[in-house]
């Protein structure tokens, strides 16, 4: 091997990661080679001072900033909840009531505008800290009343989830390959930009390499209303309990996304700007072919989820399955 | 490493606080939060550079984690599903509009903790290499600039691996990377690493 080539080997060889044969290699290698030594004790004493580097501890105050903030999306979304079951219970009397309030909510806004979140937050959110992404999520909860309303009726956000690839072992080689061989080819950042091609090369993938891969065209369908774990009973009870949510901000809806993914086993790929609005996101992940049902039951509570996979898609085989989620709030 | 020794030493009373977490039990999530806060914030500390953020996202991370607790079904250790929404919750603010515009006036990436002054000084001894240097303690600063001139995904690999000391497995669990990305890219991270020390020395 050339010194580059060694070189390139030292990193897995501090690790102890390459195999006994290459390993042996290098270390007959270093022996002859001052340079590739020299390079050896550099890496070393990088990886040393990264060792040596103080911690960083948690400030003063983490975990109650952590409890504060739950406390705060918790206490809001009860009240939201409850201006919306009044909403709902038809009671002409009460719902006046609820419009008055919110006329004079808004005139007093107006009148006080800028000091809105005085009028409308109770004393003890003054902790809660500001420019959170949490607390962003919660703009809804301090808007107007009569604007929480109109934005609670609104259409709930739309969810569209394709199944990009299955990835068998039969279609096993590409994107699920490890990437060692073909990456160790890419320069410098290329690892950045590599793994987002990678993304793009295994999400984006148009129709036809789809098919390419055994899979039959894809053909947008609704949800299926009866889920293969839910009984009919338990997914009206879940679709009527999600309706009763006001919608999302994108922010949340996203931090929601995310968490459903993650909670299901899943790995985030990338996430990237989407079509048509400036608020929609494409995210294009990795979940366990054997989950995919357990997603479908975390999306669904978040909006209105529309499904495109293949047809006769087989559940259970252990593989990952690529898919791409598209947020449109 | 102790990283690795801290997520993986302490899985069976972690399972055990999830699982009592998971049934609505506060004290048994605060309980987790207090064992990793520091880890988890140290973290966003390294990928983001500046406390501040780290603050946000590490607690964000934590209020992802209780508000999906219920679907975590201990196919990883807890602590490297914590890292996984750590490392999306960075990724997520570093790509942010927000962040992006702040960083154009705000230098993030210098520490937060740096001394102006002086620091370049200290690589004036000729009898030292500059990586040699970096084994004394003032070299962090300098260590820290140059991890936070990485690019994203390369920074927080070298985070998760070299400081949080996670095993190869661990870091593919939290970034979502197949394992042979996660081998190939650390060795690049860290030969860009060693360039943006070397040229933090002479330059």
């Amino acid at each position: 091997m050339t010194c580059r080539e060694i070189q390139e080997q030292l990193s897995l060889y501090v690790d102890h990661e390459l195999d006994a044969e290459d390993e042996a290699a290098v270390r007959e290698h270093l022996e002859g080679c001052p340079a590739c030594r020299e390079a050896l004790r550099d890496l070393e004493l990088c990886l040393q001072a990264m060792r040596d580097m103080p911690r960083h501890s948690a400030p003063p105050g983490f975990l109650e900033g952590v409890s504060d903030r739950l406390e705060a999306g918790g206490r809001w979304k009860r009240r939201l909840e409850g201006v919306w079951e009044l909403l709902r219970s038809k009671r002409p009397l009460e719902v006046v009531g609820v419009l008055a309030t919110a006329v004079v909510v808004v005139l007093a806004y107006q009148v006080f505008d800028g000091r809105q979140k005085t009028l409308l937050s109770p004393p003890d959110d003054a902790v809660a800290p500001p420019r959170a992404a949490y607390e962003r999520s919660l703009e809804l909860a301090e808007a107007p009343v009569a604007e929480q309303v109109t934005r609670v009726r609104d259409a709930p956000p739309l969810l569209r989830l394709r199944v990009v690839k299955t990835v068998g072992p039969e279609a096993a080689g590409g994107s699920a390959e490890p990437g060692g061989r073909a990456d160790s080819q890419a320069a410098g950042d290329g690892f950045e930009r590599h793994t987002r091609e990678k993304a793009a090369r295994s999400v984006g993938a148009p129709e036809a390499d789809v098919a390419a891969d055994g899979l039959e065209p894809l053909s947008l369908a609704k949800v299926r209303e009866k889920p293969p774990v839910l009984s009919q009973a338990a997914l009206e009870e879940k679709l009527e309990s999600a309706e009763k949510k006001p919608a999302l901000s994108p922010d949340a809806l996203l931090s929601a996304v995310e968490a459903a993914i993650l909670g299901c086993g899943g790995t985030l790929i990338g996430v990237e700007p989407g079509p048509d609005h400036p608020d929609s996101r494409v995210l294009s992940f990795r979940v366990p072919a054997e989950r995919y049902d357990a997603l479908l039951q975390e999306l669904r509570p978040l909006g209105r989820l529309e499904i495109q996979e293949p047809a006769g898609l087989a559940r259970g085989a252990g593989e990952p399955w690529h898919l791409e989620l598209i947020l449109q709030p | 490493m102790g990283g690795v020794e801290g997520v993986v030493d302490g899985r069976d009373q972690d399972d055990v606080q999830v699982r009592a977490a998971q049934r609505g039990d506060r004290k048994a999530f605060e309980a987790l939060v207090i064992r990793y806060q520091d880890r988890i914030y140290n973290a966003c500390f390294r990928v983001m550079g500046d406390g501040e953020e780290a603050r946000d996202c590490a607690q964000e991370t934590f209020i992802k984690a209780y508000r999906s607790l219920k679907t975590f079904r201990f196919e990883a250790a807890f602590g490297t599903w914590l890292y996984a929404i750590a490392v999306n919750t960075c990724r997520n603010r570093l790509q942010s509009a927000a962040y992006r515009a702040k960083r154009k006036t705000v230098p993030l990436h210098a520490p937060a903790d740096e001394d102006p002054g002086g620091c370049m000084a200290e690589l004036q001894d000729p009898s030292l290499s500059p990586l040699e240097q970096l084994s004394r303690k003032e070299g962090e600063r300098r260590l820290q600039r140059a991890i936070a001139a990485l690019p994203d995904a390369p920074r927080t690999l070298i985070v998760l691996r070299d400081i949080e000391g996670l095993s190869y497995e661990e870091v593919a669990q939290a970034t979502g990377l197949e394992l042979g990305t996660v081998k190939s890219g650390l060795a690049r991270a860290r030969a860009r690493l060693r360039e943006n020390l070397k040229g933090e020395a002479t330059g």
